[in-house]
Parts: C-alpha cells; sequence; structure tokens
C-alpha cells in the first residue's frame, strides 16, 4: 500500500522538509552550476563576440555572481532557520534576473549576444503558475529596458532605437509565449490536486462508513443477545410448568402428549441458543475455554444422550472410541459435545432408516471423530454449501425436516477456532461420512483405562453377534475382539448355528445361543436378564459380556434422585418476578425438601431481607425497579453475608462477571432444573459434606489440612497485596499459583477460579485487573475458612 | 515404606501427608528443594513426590541431581496444569507418573501403589522377590 500520510501535522512537516531540501540545497547546487555557466557564456561574449565588451566587464560578473550565489544562499538559510521560517525562493529568483541584466550589461549592454538569457527564468517558471511566470516575462522586459534606458541616460551613449526596440519586444513576447505554456502544467497540476483531495476525502469516507458498520455490528449482535433472552424466559416458564404438569399427570397418554409439548419446547429452545450462538460467534464473542478433560466419557455422555433421539426414529446409534485414544484430552468438552450433537443430531434428522455410527480414533497430531449415517445423501452440488449459514441441502429438505440450517455452521466456526477441520463425504440415497479433527494436545502416557482383572479371562472366547444394522454389528464385533474375543457376526438369529458360541450379545432375544447380552432400544421398557441398550458404551458392554458369562458381579443401581434431595431443610428467599417461573422454582425447591419465602420485586426483596433470616437466596438479576444486581450491592453494604445466588436468562460471560462483582455467589442460566438448584445449594449452604470429602472423609486429615490453610493463607494473601503494590508481576503469579494450588484442592471453586484470573492478568502483566481482582479473592477465601471452621 | 514429599503448598502437603498416613506409609514433607537434597542425604526412600513448583530448586532439578547420582528411587510429579511441559520432561527423564492438584485419595494411592505395592507388608523384612516374578 502506497504511503498515504492524512496526518496535517504529518504533511506540514513533509512540506517543510522538502522546501528546506529546494531551497537549501538543491537550488544552491543549480544557482552554482548556472553561475558557472554565465561566466563562461559572458566570457565568450566579451572575448569573441561583441567588441565593446572588456575582460574587465567579465571578470566583474563573475565576480559578483559568485557574491551574489553565496549571499542568496546564505539569506536563504537564514531565513528558513527562523521561527517561523520564511522562505526567501522567490525574491530571490527575482534578484536573479537583476543580476543577469547586470551581466547582460557588462558583455555589452544593447548589443549583448546574452541579452535572451532572463527568458530561461520565463522558461523555468512554466512549472508554476502562469502569472507567476508572466511576472517574470514583463520582469525581464523591465529589467532589459531599465539597463537600456541606464546606457542612454547614466552612461550618455548612443544606442540603435530600432535594433534595441526590436530586443525589448522579443523578450516580451518569447517571455509572454512561453509563460502560456505554464497553463497546461497548471491545469494538470489542478487535476492532480484535485485527485489527491478526492482520494483523501473517499479515505476519511470509507473510515467512516467501517467505524458506522462496526457499531452497526454490535447493535446487532447485542439486538439478537437480548432477543433470544426475552424469548427464552417464557420459554423455561412453559418448560418448567410442562414438567409439573407432567409429573402430576395421571394418564399416561396424557403425559405422553405433554411429553411431546415439553419437547416441542425444548427444541424451541435449543433453536433459540442455536441463534445466539451463531450471533456471538459471527461478533468473535466465542470463548473457547480448553481444560483436560476425558475424552471417552464425555462421548460416552454425550451418545447416551443421543440414543434416545435416534431410537424414537427408529435408527440403531451405535459408537467406538479405538484404544489408541488417550483418555485426557485437552479442550472445550462442552465445545466439543456441541459439535457432537450437531452432528449426530443432523444425522439422525436426514436418516429414515438405517443406522447412525460414530468412530474415533487417534490421527498423528489429532483426534478424529467420524460420524457415518445411511441416510439421504448429499449432491455434490451443495455439499460446499452446507457449512454456510441458512443453508440446507434443499429448500425443500427445509420444508421437511425443520431447522434453521444452522448447525453445520456453528459447527464449522466451532472447529475454525479450535484449529480443526470438518469434511463431507457422501453419495445421494447412500449416505454421508461427516469427519472433523481437531489437534490433539494430549496428556501423560499412563492414562489408557486399565482393565478390570477378570476381562483377561474373556480372551479366547468365541461369542455370537447378532444385529441387522451392518456398522453397528461391526462396533460391537471391534470391541469385543479389543478383548481378545473370537466374534462371529450375523445379521439375524436365524443364521446362528447352535453350539459353538460361549455367549450371544444380541438384539433379537430369540436366538439360540445362551447366556446372551440382549442389546435394547433405550425406549424398549422389556427385562433381560442382562441387558444394554444402544449406544453401547465399551465398558458397559464388557461388564455385562463379563456377568453374563459369571465374570463380575453384576453391576448396582444407584437411584439418581437420592442424590438430591437435602439432608437439611433450608430456608430460602426466591426473587423472581416472572409469575410463572417462580411457580415452578418454588415447586422445585419444595421438592428438594426446602421452604421458600417469596418476592416478586427488588424492594420486597430487601425488605424481607432485612426482616428475616435465610439460609440463602435465589434472585432474578432482571427485576422491575431496582434490579437483582441492585439488590445483592445494597444487602451486602448493609452487611448480609448469607449467599445469594444468581438466575439469569443471559448466558454470556459478560453478564456473569457482572453478577459475580455485584457480590452473588454464582449464576444459574435458565432452563435451570432441580439438580442445579440442588447443586447450588450444596455448594454454598450446606458445604460440609463436600468439605469433609476432600480429606477422603477423615476427620483427622481435615484437620491437618484446616490447620495448614490457616498457617499458610493469610501469609499469601499478605504477599499477594505486597506484590501487587510494589507492582511486582511475577511475585503476583508466584504467590497467586501457590494459593491457587491449595484452593483447588476444596469444591469451592469460586476461590480458585478468581486466583486463576488473578494469575493469568498477572502473567500478561496486568496488573491494574489483578489488583481489581483482589478484593474478590479474599472474599471467597474468607467463606472458605469460615465454611472449613463450621466442618467437623 | 518411606515416602518424601517435596510440596511448597501446605494444604496439598496436608493432604498427601494424611492420605499416606491413613495408608501405613511413613511420610517425610518438606517444602523446598535443597531441604529435600539433605533429606534423600540422610536416609533411602522408597519413593518422592515432588512438586515442580518450589523454591530453591524445583522437583525436576531435585530428580535431575539425583539421577546423576545414580539414585534410582521413583519419583511422582505433582504438576499443576495438565499436558505441560512439565509433564513431558519429567517422563522423558524417568519420571514414575505423576498427580495433578486437586490431590484425590483415590488417585493417590493407585499411583503409590503401582510403584510401591507391598506397603502394608512393609514389616515382613527386605523383599528380594524382584527377578522372581
Amino acid at each position: 500500500m502506497p504511503d498515504v500520510a492524512l496526518d496535517p501535522i504529518d504533511i506540514e512537516s513533509r512540506r517543510r522538509e522538502r522546501t528546506w531540501r529546494l531551497a537549501a540545497i538543491e537550488l544552491p547546487l543549480v544557482r552554482l552550476g548556472g553561475s558557472i555557466l554565465l561566466s563562461i557564456a559572458v566570457y565568450v561574449n566579451n572575448r569573441f563576440l561583441v567588441s565593446g565588451a572588456t575582460m574587465h566587464g567579465w571578470m566583474l560578473v563573475s565576480t559578483v555572481v559568485a557574491i551574489y550565489a553565496a549571499v542568496s544562499w546564505t539569506l536563504l538559510v537564514v531565513f528558513l532557520r527562523r521561527y517561523p521560517p520564511r522562505d526567501l525562493t522567490l525574491p530571490i529568483l527575482f534578484g536573479d534576473v537583476v543580476v543577469w541584466t547586470f551581466a547582460i550589461y557588462h558583455s555589452g549592454a544593447e548589443a549583448s549576444w546574452l541579452f535572451f538569457i532572463p527568458l530561461l527564468r520565463v522558461a523555468d517558471q512554466t512549472q508554476t503558475t502562469f502569472r507567476r511566470a508572466l511576472a517574470f516575462a514583463l520582469f525581464a522586459t523591465l529589467c532589459f529596458a531599465a539597463m537600456l534606458g541606464w546606457v542612454v541616460v547614466i552612461d550618455q551613449r548612443p544606442i540603435a532605437p530600432a535594433e534595441a526596440l526590436a530586443k525589448l519586444l522579443f523578450i516580451l513576447m518569447a517571455g509572454i509565449y512561453i509563460s502560456l505554456a505554464a497553463r497546461t502544467a497548471e491545469a494538470r497540476r489542478a487535476r492532480l490536486t484535485e485527485a489527491v483531495r478526492m482520494s483523501r476525502e473517499l479515505i476519511r469516507k470509507l473510515e467512516e462508513a467501517h467505524a458506522r458498520a462496526e457499531e452497526a455490528s454490535a447493535a446487532k449482535s447485542e439486538f439478537v443477545a437480548n432477543m433470544s433472552h426475552e424469548m427464552r424466559t417464557p420459554l423455561q416458564g412453559v418448560i418448567g410448568m410442562l414438567q409439573l404438569v407432567i409429573e402430576d399427570e395421571p394418564s399416561e397418554a396424557g403425559a405422553r402428549r405433554l411429553q411431546m409439548a415439553r419437547r416441542s419446547a425444548e427444541m424451541l429452545l435449543s433453536l433459540i441458543d442455536d441463534v445466539l450462538d451463531f450471533a456471538r460467534i459471527e461478533a468473535r464473542k466465542l470463548e473457547l475455554q480448553p481444560v483436560s478433560f476425558p475424552l471417552r466419557q464425555m462421548v460416552d455422555d454425550t451418545m447416551k444422550a443421543l440414543g434416545v433421539m435416534a431410537a424414537s426414529k427408529h435408527l440403531t446409534l451405535s459408537y467406538i472410541v479405538r484404544p489408541d485414544v488417550p483418555e485426557m484430552v485437552v479442550g472445550d468438552p462442552v465445545r466439543l459435545r456441541q459439535i457432537v450433537v450437531n452432528l449426530v443430531a443432523n444425522a439422525v434428522k436426514f436418516t429414515k432408516k438405517g443406522e447412525i455410527s460414530v468412530q474415533v480414533s487417534r490421527g498423528t497430531n489429532e483426534i478424529r471423530f467420524e460420524v457415518h449415517d445411511t441416510g439421504i445423501g448429499i449432491v455434490p452440488a451443495v455439499r460446499q454449501h452446507i457449512f454456510q449459514p441458512f443453508m440446507q441441502a434443499d429448500t425443500s429438505h427445509a420444508r421437511h425436516y425443520g431447522g434453521a440450517g444452522l448447525g453445520l455452521a456453528i459447527v464449522a466456526r466451532l472447529l475454525e477456532a479450535m484449529n480443526g477441520a470438518v469434511e463431507v463425504k457422501s453419495e445421494p440415497g447412500s449416505g454421508s461420512v461427516f469427519t472433523f479433527t481437531f489437534p490433539l494436545a494430549m496428556n501423560a502416557a499412563g492414562d489408557v483405562p486399565s482393565w478390570k482383572s477378570w476381562e483377561h479371562a474373556l480372551a479366547g472366547r468365541l461369542v455370537a453377534i447378532v444385529e441387522p444394522a451392518e456398522m453397528a454389528r461391526a462396533t460391537i464385533a471391534a470391541i469385543l475382539r479389543g478383548r481378545g474375543m473370537f466374534a462371529s457376526s450375523f445379521a439375524s438369529a436365524d443364521e446362528v448355528p447352535s453350539g459353538r458360541f460361549a455367549c450371544a450379545v444380541t438384539s433379537d432375544s430369540s436366538v439360540a445361543v445362551h447366556p446372551q447380552v440382549v442389546i435394547t432400544s433405550p425406549l424398549d421398557q422389556k427385562q433381560h436378564a442382562v441387558q444394554v441398550s444402544w449406544p453401547v458404551a465399551e465398558r458397559e458392554l464388557i461388564d455385562a459380556v463379563g456377568e453374563a458369562l459369571g465374570l463380575a458381579a453384576p453391576m448396582a443401581e444407584v437411584p439418581k434422585d437420592m442424590t438430591l434431595h437435602a439432608v437439611t431443610s433450608l430456608r430460602i428467599l426466591l426473587v423472581e418476578d416472572n409469575d410463572v417461573n417462580r411457580e415452578v422454582f418454588t415447586d422445585m425447591l419444595h421438592r428438594l425438601g426446602h421452604n421458600v419465602t417469596i418476592a416478586s420485586d427488588g424492594e420486597s426483596a430487601l425488605a424481607k431481607l432485612t426482616d428475616g433470616a435465610f439460609d440463602a437466596v435465589f434472585m432474578d438479576v432482571q427485576l422491575p425497579g431496582i434490579d437483582g444486581l441492585e439488590v445483592t450491592r445494597r444487602f451486602q453494604q448493609s452487611g448480609g453475608t448469607m449467599p445469594i445466588i444468581g438466575l439469569t436468562a443471559h448466558a454470556s460471560r459478560e453478564s456473569m462477571d457482572r453478577c459475580l462483582v455485584a457480590g452473588m455467589k454464582t449464576v444459574l442460566t435458565k432452563p435451570i432444573d432441580s439438580a442445579q438448584l440442588a447443586a447450588a445449594l450444596r455448594l454454598f449452604t450446606g458445604a460440609d459434606e463436600a468439605l469433609l470429602e476432600i480429606a477422603g472423609g477423615n476427620p483427622a486429615i481435615l484437620e491437618r489440612v484446616r490447620d495448614a490453610f490457616g498457617r499458610q493463607t493469610p501469609g499469601l494473601l499478605t504477599a499477594i497485596r505486597d506484590a501487587v503494590a510494589a507492582n511486582d508481576a511475577v511475585a503476583v503469579a508466584r504467590h497467586v499459583h501457590t494459593l491457587k494450588g491449595s484452593l483447588s484442592h476444596f469444591s469451592w471453586n469460586r476461590a480458585a477460579r478468581i486466583a486463576g484470573e488473578i494469575e493469568s492478568a498477572a502473567t500478561s502483566g496486568d496488573l491494574p485487573r489483578a489488583a481489581a481482582l483482589l478484593p474478590e479473592l479474599e472474599n471467597a477465601v474468607a467463606a472458605l475458612q469460615t465454611a472449613l471452621a463450621r466442618v467437623g | 515404606m518411606l515416602v518424601l514429599v517435596l510440596e511448597d503448598d501446605l494444604v496439598s502437603s496436608a493432604l498427601i501427608y494424611g492420605f499416606l498416613h491413613e495408608a501405613d506409609y511413613e511420610v517425610v514433607s518438606v517444602t523446598d528443594g535443597a531441604d529435600a537434597l539433605l533429606e534423600l542425604g540422610r536416609r533411602e526412600f522408597d519413593l518422592l513426590i515432588l512438586d515442580v513448583n518450589v523454591p530453591t530448586l524445583n522437583g525436576l532439578q531435585v530428580f535431575e541431581i539425583m539421577l546423576q547420582k545414580h539414585m534410582d528411587t521413583p519419583a511422582l510429579f505433582i504438576s499443576g496444569v495438565a499436558g505441560t511441559d512439565v509433564e513431558r520432561r519429567s517422563l522423558e527423564m524417568g519420571a514414575a507418573g505423576f498427580l495433578r492438584k486437586p490431590i484425590r485419595k483415590d488417585v493417590l494411592l493407585e499411583r503409590v501403589r503401582a510403584i510401591l505395592p507391598r506397603a502394608h507388608r512393609s514389616d515382613s523384612g527386605p523383599i528380594q522377590d524382584r527377578g522372581g516374578i
């Protein structure tokens, strides 16, 4: 790009520099050359051409010209150096003409051959303006006339009038003619100036337009975020109410219809989330949070969740994680799950019958996911568009299958952010394979899941696999062969020869091999002695085979609801302005066994907080009048300490930060289920069990930990404060790192999280941010210390 | 069975001490690398648990010095962050494995038992049957 200087100061300084160079260096050099030439010309003229001119005249001219050159240069430089600088170029140009006239006078005056020399000045000024060139033409004529006058009047020497007049006219006419040439140059320069001015104007306008566009884009994503919030809140109400009605509905048919209504509402909610997500990705607000996480478990959980979806369309969903895939990988598990869910849900949507199979394997430096389906496929022409937003393979498909067409676009954008890639291979009519990879930042070896001791006994046994779906059959066979079993696969029960197999893994219980592991649809209610359901997890399958063969004990079932129900009943204040949500949360909290007091706006919440004693507060962030943040602030200023847990429909990081800064313990994003409410309560009220847990349930160890924490923490906090005061980022980072290490043991992740933020702020040299977060850290640590003191 | 724990965070150290003590291991805790070297010169340990971020000499340096002196006591490293350079380097140097914070009892004991299988029978005399398996 050419260097376009638009800064006026910059332009001015360049102009000055140019003038300086021209006046102080270039012009004097030209003038020096010109003076020498003039001296030679006068010499030639006086010696050979004009009889009246003398060598004395030549010497006089040379001396005067040399002195003039020196004086004019000195004047130029002196005046340019003055402040403000004055440019004497123009007067000196006129001075030149006078000196030249002097030279003409001493080279024979009216008879001199050098009478044309002033015309050179007219010629070189045609590069400037017509008026200036014309002025020099007239001045040159005037000087010549004056010289003639001098000869006649002062020197008392007769001259030939016709000859003198002709020369005078010649100078005048030639001067006028030459200066006319300046008009062309002038017009050209005017055009150039105009072009430069226009391009500057254009650049300015572009910059303005760019700024406006950025503003508009920010406003747009803000709008989308707000809209989706506005839509989420009532929808959350609908879903919650439906859940309550379903639980109370006596008739099964009625419950099923309500379930469908709830599922539709949930779909709508996920669609809104998609739009919000996409808007955020487009606005470059996507934040990946890479952590080390167990990949296998993430895949297990995700696939189980998708199993019901596939089963309700009578599709078989199977998956396998190859043994060389490391147990722990580094990445953003939430986003990765989102990618898997999007691709599998997409496959389910576009597959009418058959199966979907997912394979997770390890490449050289990446983890590779393949999602195979037996769906409608994608024709080559549309394959390249499907990762663009709002594109479905076919508009008629959009009508038939529904959806906003954002799923794949989100997948592509997320993978782009993870330095991964996604591609699709497809054969219309016979299915598609979506493959995505993301870079592997692997953990230590030795993390590979270990076999249980009895698993070695599986090796060498014969097993029959009966399953009509081809990929699912291959998946099961691969898992069993991984344990050294000899697996024979059959599409149907009739094909299985009797008497050879130690057991069967089958989706058809009529097969004549026993014992058997029956694979059922997750929607199937039938009970078999040993059963697993699609999609079958490796661990689950191996345990089931072990159980069928009598190698392993049956798995113990833990009822899930047991963990939710609180041991002690808490007094809770619920602040929520939306009637429906209020009822939903109240009901959930009642079912968890707590006492609930209700406030529907900020004022009454404050009144109730000052009146009554509560164990915890659930506070909607958006309230009419005084909002939840303000209530929290005022309550804490008045010395209140009970934990306040925010409820918000805004899932963005910024709004969460605002809540935490206001003093909320944590923020739950709607829709909220009772498990989340229970977890939040457990974390911030009944933290006792959780704290005892870190010591492995041993009070003596907890005592040691409490003692160590009490001895170490105040010193560390002081050291951090001092380091912040001393502006020593390295020391801040080091002490906070130590503190973070000790905080990480407690399930009190707020303090550890803040410590982590301070550490990264200090590491990146952002001490003001570290200092700003310090009070928050001190609060969190104090809260932890209080809780620790309570335990045991 | 004697375990040396080099860890400057007292909370982590207390947890490791507690869990190992509970499982009948004898534990010596130090908070800085120089002290660890002193202890290593004083008596023989069966296992080292070394944090990397400690004052004076860090865990890796302690381990390096031991290797130079041909002491082959197995070492577990404690690393705060997963998948880091520290983990790779310690593995390259021959670490027996590592632990991450937060310290969990089951994980800690599993790792330690994998290296010191006979903790509970430490009073049954010196074990000489390494080659006999």
